[in-house]
Formats: C-alpha cells, structure tokens, sequence
C-alpha cells in the first residue's frame, strides 16, 4: 500500500457514525441542560404534561374537538345546519382577517389546520356518542363563550386597528389556549414548547434541502418562521 | 421573546454539526462505544457551560477546534481516571484486562465492530501503531479535513509545531508502510 492509498483509506473512516437514536436523545438531554439556567425555564419544564399535550396528536385532536363541539354548539344555536368542523374551517378565515393577521394567530391557524382533518373525524365520533355529548355539554359552553368574546375582540379590533386592541386580542388568544390544556400555559410559553419540540425533532429530518429550510426559518426569530418551520419538517417527517 | 434563545439556537446547530465528528474523534480512541459517546455528549455540556459562565467574553473564533480540545481534554482525565483506578486494581486480571484495552486501544476490535470493512484493516493497523501525536494529526488532517491552524489550536501547538509533526507523522507512515 503507498502513501497515496493509505490517505485515501483513511477518508473511509468518514463512514463511522453515532447511532442515530443515541443523537436524537443526546440532543434532547443537551436542549433540557441548556434551559435548566434559566428560571422561565425550570417553569417551562414544570409543564411538562403541557407540552405531551401538544406532542400527543391524539389529545391535541380531542382538546380540538371540544373546541369544535363549542364551535357547534353556537352553531346550533343559530340555527346552521353545518358539520362542526365546517363550522371551525369557517371561523379559521373569520380569526385570518388581513387586518388582524397577527404572527401568533397564524401560528394558531397553521397548527389548527394541520390538524383539521383528525379533529372531525373525532368530533363526528362525538357527536355519534349520546353520552359523550352529554358529558362534555359543560365544558361546550366554556368553550362556546370564550370563543364567542374572542370573536368580539377580533371585530373590536378590526374596527380599531391599533396597537392596544390588537394586544386586547393577544390576550384573549392567551386566555383562550388556558383553558384548551387541563394546566395553564402561557402563550410564549406555548411558543417556547413549539420552538423547543422543532428543534429536537430536527435531527431526524435528513433531507438536506428541507433541513436547511428549516433552519432558515427558525433562523427568522419570529412566530411566522416558526411557523415555516413546523411546517417544512411536517413535510421532511413524512418523508423519513 | 426569541432574542435570549440566539445563543442556544447557536448551540444546537453546533451540535448538529459536529456532533459526529467529535464522536468520531473520540470513537478512535476508546474501546467502548458507550463510552464515546457519553465523552461526546460532555463534550457539548462542558462548551455550554463555558460560553454560558463566560457570557460576552466567550468569543471564540474557531468554535470547532475549541471543541475538539475539550473533548481530546476529556479523553486525558478519562484516561487518567483509568490509570489511576488500574492502581487499586492489581491483582484483579479482569479489570487489569480491560484498562490494558482502554490504554491500547485495540483497533482490529473497533474495525469489527464500527463495520468498516475488511479493506480497512491495515489503515487502522498502521495508525495503532504510530505515536499518539502522529496518529491524530493525520486523523484530525485527512478523517476531519482540518486546516494546520485548527489543528494547532486543538493541540495546543503552534502552526510551526503542526507542520513538523505532519512532516514527522509522513515519515513514520512510509516506514510502516514500507
């Protein structure tokens, strides 16, 4: 073998590579070290069953379920004769408004929709379910009117189009997502979750052209490239 | 609300980007794979903790080769560690057996188990038998690409100091190879 050769062996020894699993989980437990500093943080990590709740698709889609059985019941109240999640698909472009098309409500919408197809396949299984409808007829109602006052906000702040109304929205968005999960979460807390959950599903993303889409959107710091983001490894997940 | 998250952002990709060089780095020079990996992954918590304590002053210039240096430093205390517990371990032949893998690190084994190929088996003869310094400039040159300057920085050697110990690690590769 010459000199040549054994260089040109060496380059083989590129091949050698952690198992995959191990650096998805190493990244995980580097993620939690890195935010353990901070006591925002250590709150964050105190909601831990907040964010299983947005990693379990299941649970995501029969919090959002109830969300459309609320939707539903305003919509029996007047009278329509539409399937809930009609309903829901009709409110999403009522709360995207172009006046009102803040970051953080296109991130809602983005998720909402992702998922819009779960959700009513569930809420029809609830529907079919007597008792399941009676069951959840209190929580209809809470949820029923906390979207009902958001609405209000959202036309109060068409009407006004300024900073303090657009806040007013802002919160009520915040106070809406409180009562979706069982514990109370914030809404840069629920951000942060996302922000959190992206990176450490990164790694298994190995399409190189999404990985850096993906990249450059959470590069953008804002909701909207959040968004982005979730959006281009939804699409590098379902390749994998 | 994202500005305080630009340093772990930073770090993250850091990750993503050389954690299999590091690991790599260190899967050379260990027998156990759990091993290498735990070394990797303190490798990434000990940088954190350094750019974190030291805040603004944390300004380094060639990221890659500071991490490199901690985890070659990491692979010193660990193979100190293991010299020292081989002191209290005469007598114990299974223990002794062990340290003697970790000191001399049987590459035949790790070719067999990373399963890189028959093909490979004299590369990785040859580099088990150079010195340590030789082997890893050449590994740290033509496995991970790195420029004389990185090197040095991870050496803690000048770029001069680099460039001789190549010239030397050459020469000793033709004499194996001869």
């Amino acid at each position: 073998m010459t000199e040549k050769d054994f260089l040109k062996q060496l380059k083989q020894l590129k091949k050698i590579k952690p198992n995959k699993d191990w650096a998805l989980s190493a990244r995980r437990d580097l993620i939690n070290h890195i935010n353990v500093d901070s006591p925002k943080n250590l709150q964050a990590n105190k909601l831990s069953p907040v964010v299983s709740w947005y990693q379990s698709r299941f649970v995501g889609a029969l919090v959002l379920a109830v969300i459309v059985m609320g939707m539903g019941s305003i919509a029996f109240a007047e009278k329509s004769p539409s399937a809930p999640f009609k309903i829901l698909s009709k409110n999403l472009e009522t709360l995207v408004a172009p006046d009102v098309q803040k970051e953080t409500t296109l991130l809602y919408v983005a998720l909402v929709e992702q998922r819009v197809d779960r959700v009513s396949e569930r809420a029809n299984e609830i529907l079919q379910d007597e008792e399941g409808e009676d069951k959840d007829a209190q929580n209809q109602n809470i949820i029923a009117q906390a979207v009902k006052e958001y609405k209000e906000e959202l036309e109060q702040a068409r009407e006004s189009g300024d900073e303090d109304a657009i806040a007013e929205v802002r919160e009520k968005a915040e106070i809406l997502t409180n009562i979706l999960p069982t514990e109370k979460i914030s809404e840069e807390e629920f951000v942060d979750n996302l922000r959190k959950d992206a990176e450490a599903k990164l790694l298994v993303c190995q399409d190189q052209t999404l990985l850096e889409e993906i990249r450059e959107s959470l590069d953008q710091e804002n909701d909207r490239g959040l968004v982005r983001a979730i959006e281009v490894l939804g699409r590098c997940l379902a390749l994998e | 609300m994202f500005k305080p998250k630009k340093k772990k952002d930073n770090f993250i990709k850091l990750y993503d980007k050389y954690h299999t060089g590091i690991y790599r780095f260190l899967r050379f020079k260990v027998k156990n794979n759990e091993i290498a990996q735990d070394l990797t992954q303190e490798t990434f918590i000990k940088y954190w903790d350094y750019i974190n304590n030291k805040g603004k002053s944390a300004n380094l210039r060639n990221k890659r080769a500071f991490l490199y240096r901690i985890a070659r430093n990491l692979l010193t205390d660990y193979y100190r560690s293991a010299t020292k517990n081989k002191e209290f371990a005469v007598g114990d032949t299974q223990i002794v057996a062990t340290l003697a893998d970790v000191q001399s690190y049987d590459l035949n084994t790790a070719e067999t188990n990373l399963d890189i190929g028959k093909d490979m088996d004299k590369v990785l003869n040859v580099l088990q038998d150079m010195s340590e310094l030789s082997a890893q400039v050449i590994t740290l040159k033509y496995v991970e690409d790195m420029s004389n300057a990185e090197i040095a920085k991870i050496l803690d050697k000048s770029e001069g100091a680099v460039r001789t110990a190549m010239s030397r690690a050459m020469k000793e590769l033709k004499s194996h190879l001869s």
